[in-house]
């Protein structure tokens, strides 16, 4: 005597999993040995026999059902092929019986209630190889980037949200290439050998959330980087950069020495994963085998480095002695303008008595002026500020 | 505290908790009978469940009305069932979250207690 109907056209079956279960399963999928998938439900409870509904799902369909894209009204009202089996199957031992409907014929209170869905969550990508695995096979470097979006439950990613996600990833390797190759200055295009040798093509996307894989598009081989191409050595450190986002001193540390475009672009990462991601690790792999690296970011500490980014400041100081005409400001605002031949220095009185601060708006003046430069992290344009130290009437 | 005979090794599992708090059960008819609280392998002594022995041996509770709503949405077989309430308690076994619902627990009885006793029906219909 079995749960299952035994010697029948439905063929040996076997429980994958059970959705509903009271005392025993009540809503459950299984599969025979031919790997023909049936979701059932149990339609009537009779004192000699159980009453069973059966249709036939394709492991696609079947994905969608258990992840919550078709509610379960609908997985067994419209069926794939049109046909529900209605299975009685006996507490004593006599054979069940089979019959073969149109589910367009069954009976309605039979169905579970519309807008039921079993929303778990499920993997309907494959899963990828492993990047070492990828690296060595067509001889690229490979990056697997490892999203878990926010509410999903299949595996698949908002195209907006994944999309801004990679361009971020893009631009963070291109600036970290800029950045190891110890390049001058942070702004401008990036030279066009850096920007195609840290240029990352989409080569599949798989299970585990979602999955990306990238890999490079060029191989380009760099002399001043001893062993590394450009982008092994952009994405050592973009590894790094990753792993010590955890540490705050560490990641003020590493930062420290960063281009303004370097820390603008992982910033503008940062964002993006905060916004769309509830986990994110990052890996990848050389063909050589030797070059490997992994790094998670959690989202504490994505919380954390954008705080400390749109916060920080370096500030530097300098004097200069200027000969202009004083066109703005006076003793009440304790503001004042300056304007040389050349600049305007525009700010505020520090350091002058305010009662002794009387300028004459077209006069000359030396001008003692504080000029104070603030760099924000993550900014790639400094601000000044000037404040008036001493001034002197020339004529 | 022991139990019944035919229940399996190392059951109880190990993870299960001693039984306690208010809990759901439906009725086969409209009054409370011993037959209510029968587990399916009592039910069926030799009946294939293709499921772990343990697990049948056990009773479905729910700690709350929505949860049994939930499952009778779903399976039209368990719809119109009445529904009795009872509170457990330490001497009355143990039990355990099982399944994806949060609030079903499968409890497992003593050998000793009396199953039903402490359970009253619910006057409100059990529908949805």
């Amino acid at each position: 005597m079995s749960y299952l109907p035994q010697n029948t056209s439905l063929g040996q079956l076997e429980i994958l999993e059970v959705y509903e279960f009271y005392d025993r399963p009540l809503l459950f999928a299984c599969c025979n040995r031919a790997n023909t998938y049936y979701l059932v439900v149990l339609v009537q409870e009779v004192d000699e026999a159980d009453v069973w509904l059966y249709v036939a799902t394709s492991p696609k369909r079947l994905q969608h059902i258990r992840s919550g894209g078709i509610d379960l009204h609908d997985a067994f009202a419209e069926t794939e092929d049109g046909i529900s089996y209605i299975v009685t199957q006996p507490h004593n031992e006599v054979q069940s019986k089979i019959e073969v409907v149109s589910s367009g014929d069954i009976n309605p209170a039979w169905l579970p209630y519309p807008q039921e869905y079993l929303n778990l969550p499920t993997e309907t990508l494959p899963e990828l190889d492993s990047v070492e695995r990828r690296a060595v096979q067509t001889q690229r470097i490979h990056t697997k980037l490892h999203l878990t979006f926010r509410d999903m439950m299949r595996t698949e990613a908002p195209v907006e949200a994944l999309g801004q996600a990679l361009v971020n990833f893009q631009k963070l390797v291109r600036a970290t290439g800029d950045y190891v190759l110890g390049r001058e200055g942070s702004r401008g295009k990036t030279p066009e050998p850096i920007a195609l040798a840290t240029e990352l093509s989409l080569v599949g996307a798989g299970s585990g959330s979602f999955e990306v894989v990238l890999a490079e598009v060029e191989k380009t081989p760099q002399p001043n980087l001893p062993g590394l191409s450009i982008l092994e050595a952009a994405l050592v450190e973009v590894t790094n950069l990753i792993k010590d986002t955890g540490d705050p001193s560490q990641f003020s540390e590493r930062i420290k020495d960063y281009q303004p475009r370097l820390t603008s672009r992982y910033l503008d990462l940062l964002k993006v994963l905060r916004r769309h991601v509830t986990e994110t690790t990052i890996s990848w792999a050389s063909p050589d085998q030797e070059q490997h690296g992994t790094a998670e970011l959690k989202p504490l500490a994505i919380e954390s480095a954008i705080s400390y980014l749109e916060d920080v400041e370096k500030v530097d100081h300098d004097i200069v002695i200027v000969t202009g005409e004083f066109i703005g400001g006076n003793s009440r605002t304790q503001r004042f303008e300056i304007a040389t031949e050349a600049e305007r220095f525009v700010g505020t009185v520090e350091g002058i008595d305010p009662d002794k601060y009387n300028p004459t708006i077209g006069s000359k003046y030396e001008a003692r002026i504080r000029k104070i430069i603030k760099q924000r992290a993550a900014s790639e344009e400094p601000t000044v500020d000037y404040e008036l130290l001493k001034l002197r009437l020339i004529e | 505290m022991t139990w019944p005979d035919h229940f399996p090794e190392n059951c109880p599992p190990e993870e299960a908790i001693p039984a306690s708090g208010l809990v759901y059960r439906l009725l086969k008819d409209d009054h409370i009978q011993p037959w209510d609280f029968l587990s399916h392998r009592e039910r069926f002594p030799n009946k294939n469940f293709f499921l772990p022995e343990c697990q049948v041996c056990g009773l479905s509770v729910y700690l709350d009305i929505e949860g049994v709503r939930k499952m009778q949405r779903r399976v039209s077989s368990m719809r119109g069932k009445k529904l009795c309430y009872g509170t457990l308690t330490p001497e009355m076994g143990a039990m355990k979250p099982t399944g994806h619902e949060i609030s079903h627990r499968t409890w497992w009885p003593t050998k000793e207690c009396d199953r039903s006793a402490p359970f009253s029906l619910v006057k409100a219909p059990a529908e949805i």
